[in-house]
């Protein structure tokens, strides 16, 4: 698995913005933000858990984030742009890769 | 050491057709309300048609095979199409949610279940939209 690089202001950024998708659309403000590298390099993916995404289907969980993404004029669309998955996940998990922060 | 100029058996024609025919598997297995393994199947459909723009673009008859790979972003950047691909966030936007399904280990296993036309359905959206479709921006 390469490395990502990826700037820590970046990843500081995307992590708020994820806290704030968690909180404004979820109403969980304790929602968990993960980063993981990828094999493509510059780029992260991303792990969010919450038990607000067990009632929502796969592909519900998906529009639900990059609508918020795409429409938010908060949103920097170049930090967008450095993500290259999005998993969200109802419950912890353990994964490999995850990138420090 | 990985081999530079070696290439996969099959040809860049082969792959424009495979990613048709995956489009039509696609069909049949919605058609036939096999949503769970349309969902598991579709994103192969980008993922021949980004093996056959690479061919196109680097004027080869057959795939290197160090692009032998699922990965759609590598296969977006050897098609050279990144760059345009942040340009369109909403293309962006879909090809990174169909990723997510094609890097998704947990979509080979699933068991077929009704509720899985939700994820069919939206994944036709984001391959097929006439605005925002992958698959349409991807010319298929």
């Amino acid at each position: 698995m390469a490395g990502s690089i990826v700037s820590k202001k970046t990843l500081d950024r995307l992590r708020e913005t994820f806290k704030r998708y968690g909180q404004e659309v979820l109403g969980d403000p304790d929602i968990t933000v993960d980063f993981f590298a990828t094999d493509y390099e510059g780029s992260v993916g991303v792990l969010l858990t919450s038990p607000r995404f067990q009632n929502m289907q796969y592909s519900e969980r998906q529009d639900s984030v990059w609508d918020y993404l795409l429409n938010n004029p908060q949103v920097n669309k170049d930090d967008m742009f450095v993500i290259s998955r999005i998993s969200m996940e109802p419950e912890a998990v353990e994964f490999i890769g995850a990138l420090e922060s | 050491m990985v081999e530079l100029t070696k290439f996969t058996p099959t040809y860049k024609a082969e792959f424009e057709q495979l990613a048709r025919d995956r489009k039509e598997d696609f069909e049949a297995l919605r058609d036939k309300g096999r949503w769970t393994a349309s969902v598991y199947l579709g994103p192969y459909i980008v993922e021949a048609r980004l093996k056959f723009k690479i061919c196109e673009v680097l004027k080869l008859e057959r795939l290197p095979a160090i692009l032998k790979t699922h990965d759609l972003n590598a296969l977006a950047i050897y098609a050279g199409l990144l760059d345009e691909l942040k340009t369109i966030p909403h293309i962006f936007a879909n090809f990174n949610r169909i990723n997510d399904i094609h890097q998704e280990v947990a979509w080979r296993y699933k068991v077929a279940a009704p509720f899985h036309q939700v994820d069919s359905d939206k994944l036709t959206d984001w391959l097929f939209n006439p605005k925002d479709g992958v698959l349409t921006w991807l010319g298929l």
